[in-house]
């Protein structure tokens, strides 16, 4: 390997100075200048996503190695699931790309299993990013992902639908669970689409929400789970009590829409009138469904001990240990994050940006979906309680697990305790909780 | 490499073997030798040449499926992840024992092979025995009987059966004009597992083109002798058609119960890779990919992968033990 390296510079003396962190970045980033430094200036860069997302991102690498002579980048778009597998395959295969997209469900795993690289040792300027943005892609106090942008739980509902059922939207500052319930029955009862399609409630993340009001989480600081069988108990309760009111559609249905994907979901075809998201997904949602969404706070934020909404790094910005060019992968981090030309094509698509000076430049010149999620952020942000933990290694399964027990529930093959038990159980087991 | 390795494994017996061998015995080997070394000479120039041709499946057949089993069987015995992995010992094997999923997924495989394979080579034979009769055509309907066999496994013909088995597709549609209100047949798990049977039975081209190929081959003097003899239409096919078909339906049940217990695709796409509804779809082969894929578990996925195998080499030999007492080779009286 070191015969390809031209500097003559070996990788483990690089790695000393990579010791020496801050200090010898500058050092490392000006070898790279040259066309060689300490790697081979050649990047493979993945990430997921979308076309509209596999277009600009294209855009913004030609931007970076037109500035950056000497390196080049290999991009490999894929979709989210397939991007996984992908990787999985590469790290295990020791080819890791670069310059990768991280999500937090796996951000965990891949750092304890040594396939990240700490972002201390890169020069990548960190000085506009907020420290609680920054600890979510922090363990052990070092930095395995830096996040793109930011992003919140959010109740995307089809004003239309609510118009046409004869309702009114409901205050979203004030209400509560039992309110979202009657309100989707009604919308279920007196209109023709279904109040709630019913596909989050077998989301950690929203159940995590729904647990921090109540003073609890998902997980606590030192990887256990941080919720009572009562917390959970009471959410599946409500599950079966909109499935038998008919706010959310008979279970068969339930399975289909989930299985039919976002752009086939009922929120987007107009047969369902609320759903939850993340809001950097109204813009695509909106438009599939051909008209406006408003979004709505998550209920119960002001009925609980405290509000449970909080704002979740979108994504992630890492690199893989065994990169064969550390400069020019903090380069183009730091690029990704910090330069106007990358922020222009990104906007708010990968979350409203981390780095809060862009945020406020690019504000202005936010299509209008994205503003809406921007505006929901802003309003939101002064009441937000504290965020949750970086979830524990083995995590990323957790989706999997509460999507195969709410499974078992709307069949009613489970009771509301049966099922809770066997969630508790079975995401102990694989983040190997007490 | 392989060949390095061929002379190393050969010279060790020999060495060993050489000092207590007794020395009367000496005096022998020289001929033979000298004998071995013109037929060498020749042999070795033929082996290079049948190696040669075998090539492109032999360096296939290392890369592809030796390399990787070895791998794997190695791999089983570790806590492999991510490209770090250390010795466990049997602790992946143990841990089968005590997982619910893994027992759900053992028991999805088998009542999906035992029951669609028996329906599937049922409705080959069924189609092979009308498609024999010489129908006017019957090589158009042959293509089209055949057709589900190429598409079956296919993408995007489970993408169309989710569609048309689902809570509004084509089968509720038909059944509402009889006033029959149906399920979601791929999203109820009373239902799921079902309709990818149903799904695998569809596909029964290919032992049908082979049972097409058996009953070619049985001589029409017998159907004549049992005519003659006043065998009706049921008695031929029981006394002669079936007998002498075993070893054509012998070799369709091998291959479907292996092909069965290695399905993955269908259950992949109508489930989105989960095994759901409810894990009512969760596949041996499923269950294996969510662990060594989605879990992150390559150690125990590879476990899976010779569990896999020896339930599948198991039944094999099961089903080579039994073919004495009910397969009819015609030569064997």
């Amino acid at each position: 390997m070191n015969a390809t390296n031209p500097s003559g510079v070996s990788r483990r003396t690089l790695a000393k100075a990579g010791i020496f962190g801050a200090a010898a970045a500058p050092l490392l980033a000006a070898c790279g200048e040259d066309g060689g430094g300490d790697g081979d200036g050649e990047l493979d860069f993945w990430w997921w996503g979308s076309d509209p997302r596999h277009e600009y991102t294209q855009k913004i690498v030609d931007a970076f190695t037109a500035k950056n002579d000497g390196i080049t980048i290999k991009p490999s778009p894929n979709e989210f699931d397939a991007y996984w597998d992908a990787l999985n395959v590469s790290v295990s295969g020791n080819n890791a790309p670069d310059v990768l997209q991280q999500d937090d469900r796996y951000l965990r795993d891949y750092a304890d299993k040594n396939a990240l690289l700490p972002l201390e040792e890169l020069d990548i300027d960190l000085s506009n990013i907020e420290e609680n943005t920054l600890k979510t892609g922090q363990f052990d106090g070092k930095t395995y992902g830096i996040a793109t942008g930011v992003n919140s739980f959010a109740l995307l509902v089809n004003p239309a639908l609510v118009e046409a059922a004869g309702l009114t939207m409901p205050d979203d500052t004030t209400w509560s669970w039992a309110d979202f319930a009657q309100f989707t029955t009604d919308l279920s009862a007196q209109g023709d689409a279904v109040g709630n399609s019913a596909i989050s409630f077998s989301n950690e993340s929203l159940f995590n929400v729904f647990a921090r009001q109540k003073g609890e989480s998902l997980y606590t600081d030192d990887g256990q789970l941080g919720f009572t069988e009562a917390t959970m108990n009471e959410w599946w309760q409500m599950v079966v009590d909109m499935r038998d009111a008919g706010a959310i559609p008979e279970a068969s249905k339930i399975v289909e829409a989930f299985a039919a994907g976002q752009d086939q979901a009922p929120l987007a075809t107009a047969t369902g009138v609320t759903e939850f998201y993340w809001t950097n997904q109204i813009g695509a949602i909106q438009s599939v469904l051909g008209s406006d969404l408003l979004l709505l706070r998550v209920p119960g934020e002001s009925t609980g001990v405290q509000p449970g909404l909080y704002l979740k790094s979108a994504m992630f910005w890492s690199v893989s240990r065994t990169t064969s060019d550390k400069a020019a992968a903090g380069k183009l981090v730091d690029f990704l994050l910090n330069s106007d030309e990358s922020l222009d094509l990104m906007l708010g698509d990968r979350g409203l940006p981390s780095n809060t000076a862009q945020r406020e430049r690019i504000l202005p010149s936010l299509p209008a979906d994205q503003k809406l999620g921007a505006d929901f952020i802003a309003a939101i942000t002064p009441e937000l309680a504290e965020g949750p933990p970086v979830p524990p290694v083995g995590s990323g399964v957790a989706a999997d697990i509460m999507l195969g027990v709410f499974e078992t529930l709307i069949f009613d093959d489970t009771t509301v305790e049966e099922t809770t038990a066997a969630f508790m159980e079975q995401l102990s087991a694989a983040i190997g909780a007490a | 490499m392989s060949d390095n390795d061929v002379a190393v494994v050969r010279s060790k017996p020999r060495s060993s073997g050489a000092p207590p061998g007794p020395p009367a015995g000496a005096p022998a080997p020289r001929p033979e030798r000298a004998r071995r070394g013109i037929g060498n000479t020749i042999r070795s120039r033929e082996r290079w040449a049948a190696l040669s041709f075998m090539s492109p499946w032999l360096i296939g057949l290392l890369a592809i499926t030796v390399g990787p089993m070895v791998a794997s069987f190695y791999l089983s015995f570790t806590d492999y992840s991510l490209g770090y992995g250390e010795w466990v010992g049997m602790e992946n094997y143990q841990r089968m024992f005590d997982d619910p999923r893994l027992a759900q997924s053992v028991k999805v495989t088998a009542i999906y092979t035992f029951v669609s394979v028996p329906l599937q080579l049922g409705a080959a034979l069924l189609l092979a025995i009308v498609l024999d009769r010489g129908l006017r055509g019957m090589s158009f309907y042959r293509s089209i009987f055949y057709l589900p066999s190429l598409l079956g496994a296919s993408v995007a013909i489970a993408i169309m059966w989710r569609q048309v088995f689902g809570t509004e597709g084509l089968v509720n549609q038909l059944l509402a004009l009889f006033g029959i209100q149906g399920e979601g047949w791929v999203s109820h798990p009373d239902y799921a597992l079902g309709t990818l049977i149903l799904l695998h039975v569809w596909t029964f081209g290919s032992p049908m083109i082979i049972f097409l190929a058996g009953l070619r081959q049985i001589p029409t003097m017998y159907y004549e002798a049992a005519k003659v003899d006043g065998a009706g239409v049921m008695r031929r096919f029981v006394s002669v058609t079936l007998p002498l078909l075993t070893p054509i339906i012998f070799f369709n049940l091998v291959l479907q119960i292996i092909n069965s217990f290695q399905s993955f695709t269908q259950a992949f796409i109508v489930s989105s890779g989960k095994g759901g509804p409810a894990d009512s779809t969760l596949f041996l082969t499923l269950y294996l990919y969510d662990q060594g894929f989605t879990q992150f578990n390559m150690g125990y996925a590879s476990a899976i992968a010779w569990l896999l195998l020896a339930i599948i080499a198991i039944f094999t030999a099961l089903n080579f033990l039994m073919s004495k007492f009910w397969v009819f080779y015609g030569d064997n009286d």
